[in-house]
C-alpha cells in the first residue's frame, strides 16, 4: 500500500510538489519562528544579566537616622545567591564640593556607603586607597570623588589631595568607578554611611542594596526586608528593578505562540491545497482508481492508498520544511551573531504537525476515491 | 449464482473480496498506468494484502512469462505497442489465478495478428480449469468459444 502510494506520488513530480508546498511553507515558517524565538530569548537573557535584575534594592521609608545592623547585613550576605551587599545611599542630591574651600566649586550628590555596599554595586577602585578602607576609615574626614567629577575638578592620586564639601575639608582617599547601571557614582562624593550620618544627620534616601544571582531578586529582597527591619520602624520598601526574566519570559512565549500560530495557519492553507490538488488528481485518476475497483480492491483500501500518498507527501513535505526552518534560522542567527538554540522536541512535533494536517487533507478526496465506480470509470 | 454463493445483494465489500479472489478483467482498452513498469502493472491485479513483496513481483514475472513478455517486465509501459499492452492487460488479469475472467472487446483495439495472438492466450487459460466470458464483435472469438450467445437490441438469445 505504502510503496504503491509512493509510486503513485514520485510518478506525477510536480503535481505532488503542487500539494505539498503549503505543508512545506507551514512546517518552514514555523520551525523559524520558534527557532528564532527560542534564541532570541536566549539573547535578551544574556542582555538582562547585564542590566540591573541582579540588585536588589530596599528603600528606607520610616526611621532612616539608624544605620543597617551589622549582623542583619551580614545575615543577609550569608546568603548563597547574594555575592555582597550594604548600605548604598543618597545622602544629598547635590551638596557643593570644590577642590579649594575659597573658590565657587560645583555641586554633586552626596553617597554614604559601607564597603560592602559599594561592592553590591560593582564600584571599583581606580586609584588610591580599596573600597575595604571606607568601613575602616569611617571616624576620619575622607570621601572618594567619582572618576567624572574627579576630573571635573583636577583632582588626581599621585598627591595627597583634598576637597571641601559645603565648607567642611575632607581628605579624598581614591577615585572611584562604576560601569554597571549605577554610572551616577562617577559624578558623586562618596562617604562612609557612619560619617554621613555623624556629619550631615539622616540620610535623604537611605538604601540597602544586594547583588544576587540572576532570578533571585525576588526571595533576597523579601528575606532582607524582614531581617533588616523586623520591627517595621525603618518601613522598608522593595524598589527593586522589576525581574526583567518575567517579562523575558512573557515575551518569548509571546514569540513563541506568534509563531506557531503562524505555522498553524500556513499549515491550514497547506491541508486545503492537499485536498484541492488530491481533489483534481482522484478526478484525473478515476480509470485508474475504477481500475483497482474492477480488480477487487475494496473502498477502504481504495480510501487507504489516497491517505497513504496524502500522509507520505505531508510527511516528506514536513521534513523538507522543517530543515528549511531551521536552515532559514541558522542563517538569520549566524548574520546577527547569536547561538542557535533548538529545542528537541520541536522538529518532531512540527513534523507530526505537517503529517496530520495532509492526512486531514486528504480525507474528503479518499471519500471521493472510495465512491468511484468501477463501471463508470472504465467506460468514461 | 457462483459456486453456490448468491451474488445479488452481496454487501460492497463482498463483492470486491469476490472479485478480488475469483474474476479476472481484460477490457477494450488495456488500462495501464503509464509511468510503471510492466511488472508493476501486472502486480495492481494481485489484490491481497498478506502477499509478501518479493512473492507479489515473482508471481507478477511469472504471467508475464506466460504472456509472452518476460523480456519487457521491466520496462515502462508507456512506449510498449498496443499488442504488448493488451497482453500485459491479460497478465494482470491472470496473475491472481482467476475461477472467472471477463474479457470486454479484448481484441478491440488491435490489429488482425495480435488480436489472433491474445485470443489464442485468453482461450488457453481455460485448460486450468477457469471459465472465459469473451463479449466482442471478432467472429474468431465466436469460433473459439464453446457457448455462444447473441445480444440484439438489448436480448439475449443462442
Amino acid at each position: 500500500m505504502l510503496g504503491d502510494a509512493y509510486l503513485s506520488l514520485t510518478a506525477r513530480p510536480l503535481r505532488t510538489t503542487a500539494m505539498v508546498a503549503g505543508i512545506v511553507l507551514g512546517v518552514a515558517s514555523a520551525t523559524a519562528a520558534v527557532v528564532i524565538a527560542d534564541t532570541q530569548r536566549a539573547q535578551i537573557d544574556k542582555r538582562f544579566d547585564e542590566q540591573r535584575s541582579q540588585f536588589v534594592v530596599l528603600v528606607a521609608n520610616g526611621d532612616s537616622s539608624q544605620a543597617f545592623r551589622p549582623r542583619r547585613v551580614a545575615d543577609v550576605e550569608a546568603l548563597e545567591p547574594v555575592s555582597a551587599a550594604g548600605e548604598f545611599s543618597i545622602w544629598n542630591d547635590a551638596i557643593p564640593v570644590s577642590a579649594n574651600p575659597f573658590t565657587q566649586g560645583d555641586r554633586a550628590p552626596l553617597l554614604g556607603a559601607t564597603a560592602s555596599g559599594l561592592a553590591a554595586s560593582q564600584t571599583r577602585t581606580l586609584a588610591g586607597i580599596p573600597l575595604l578602607g571606607i568601613d575602616r576609615l569611617s571616624r576620619r574626614s575622607v570621601v572618594w570623588l567619582g572618576s567624572a567629577l574627579a576630573r571635573r575638578l583636577g583632582i588626581r592620586m599621585d598627591l595627597p589631595q583634598t576637597v571641601s564639601l559645603a565648607g567642611r575639608p575632607y581628605t579624598v582617599a581614591g577615585i572611584l568607578q562604576n560601569d554597571f547601571g549605577f554610572g551616577y557614582v562617577n559624578a558623586s562624593v562618596v562617604m562612609s554611611s557612619a560619617l554621613a550620618r555623624a556629619e550631615y544627620g539622616p540620610g535623604k534616601t537611605v538604601r540597602f542594596l544586594a547583588h544576587v544571582r540572576p532570578g533571585a531578586a525576588g526571595a533576597v529582597a523579601d528575606y532582607a526586608r524582614a531581617a533588616l527591619d523586623p520591627t517595621g520602624q525603618q518601613r522598608l520598601a522593595d524598589a527593586t528593578p522589576p525581574d526583567g526574566r518575567i517579562l523575558l519570559g512573557h515575551v518569548a512565549s509571546d514569540l513563541r505562540r506568534i509563531g506557531l500560530a503562524l505555522g498553524i495557519f500556513v499549515g491550514f492553507i497547506g491541508m486545503v491545497a492537499v485536498a484541492n490538488t488530491q481533489s483534481m488528481a482522484v478526478s484525473q485518476r478515476s480509470r485508474e482508481l475504477g481500475l483497482r475497483a474492477a480488480l477487487g480492491w475494496g473502498r477502504g483500501r481504495i480510501g487507504r492508498l489516497i491517505l497513504a500518498e496524502s500522509g507520505i507527501a505531508g510527511l516528506i513535505a514536513a521534513i523538507i520544511g522543517c530543515g528549511l526552518g531551521l536552515l532559514g534560522a541558522f542563517l538569520w542567527c549566524r548574520v546577527q551573531g547569536w547561538e542557535l538554540i533548538v529545542s528537541p522536541v520541536l522538529g518532531p512535533l512540527l513534523i507530526v504537525g505537517g503529517t496530520v494536517s495532509s492526512l486531514v487533507g486528504g480525507l474528503i478526496p479518499a471519500r471521493r476515491a472510495a465512491s468511484i465506480s468501477p463501471l463508470e470509470a472504465m467506460r468514461s | 449464482m457462483f459456486d453456490g454463493v448468491q451474488m445479488r445483494g452481496l454487501a460492497a465489500h463482498h463483492v470486491a473480496r469476490f472479485r478480488a479472489d475469483n474474476v479476472g478483467f481484460v477490457f477494450q482498452n488495456a488500462h495501464l498506468m503509464d509511468e510503471r513498469s510492466a511488472w508493476r502493472n501486472v502486480a495492481v491485479g494481485l489484490v491481497d494484502p498478506t502477499l509478501a513483496r518479493t512473492k507479489v513481483e515473482q508471481r507478477s514475472r511469472e504471467a508475464l512469462r506466460i504472456v509472452g513478455l518476460d523480456g519487457v517486465a521491466d520496462r515502462e509501459a508507456a512506449p510498449l505497442s498496443g499488442g504488448e499492452r493488451q497482453r500485459v492487460a491479460v497478465a494482470r488479469a491472470l496473475v491472481k489465478r482467476p475461477r472467472l475472467l471477463i474479457a470486454d472487446e479484448p481484441t478491440g483495439s488491435l490489429d488482425q495478428k495480435n488480436g489472433q495472438a491474445v485470443l489464442e492466450l485468453l482461450f488457453s487459460l481455460t485448460a486450468t480449469g477457469a471459465t472465459l466470458i469473451i463479449a466482442s464483435h471478432d467472429q474468431r472469438a465466436a469460433e473459439l468459444a464453446d457457448r455462444c450467445v447473441t445480444i440484439v437490441d438489448g436480448t439475449l438469445s443462442e
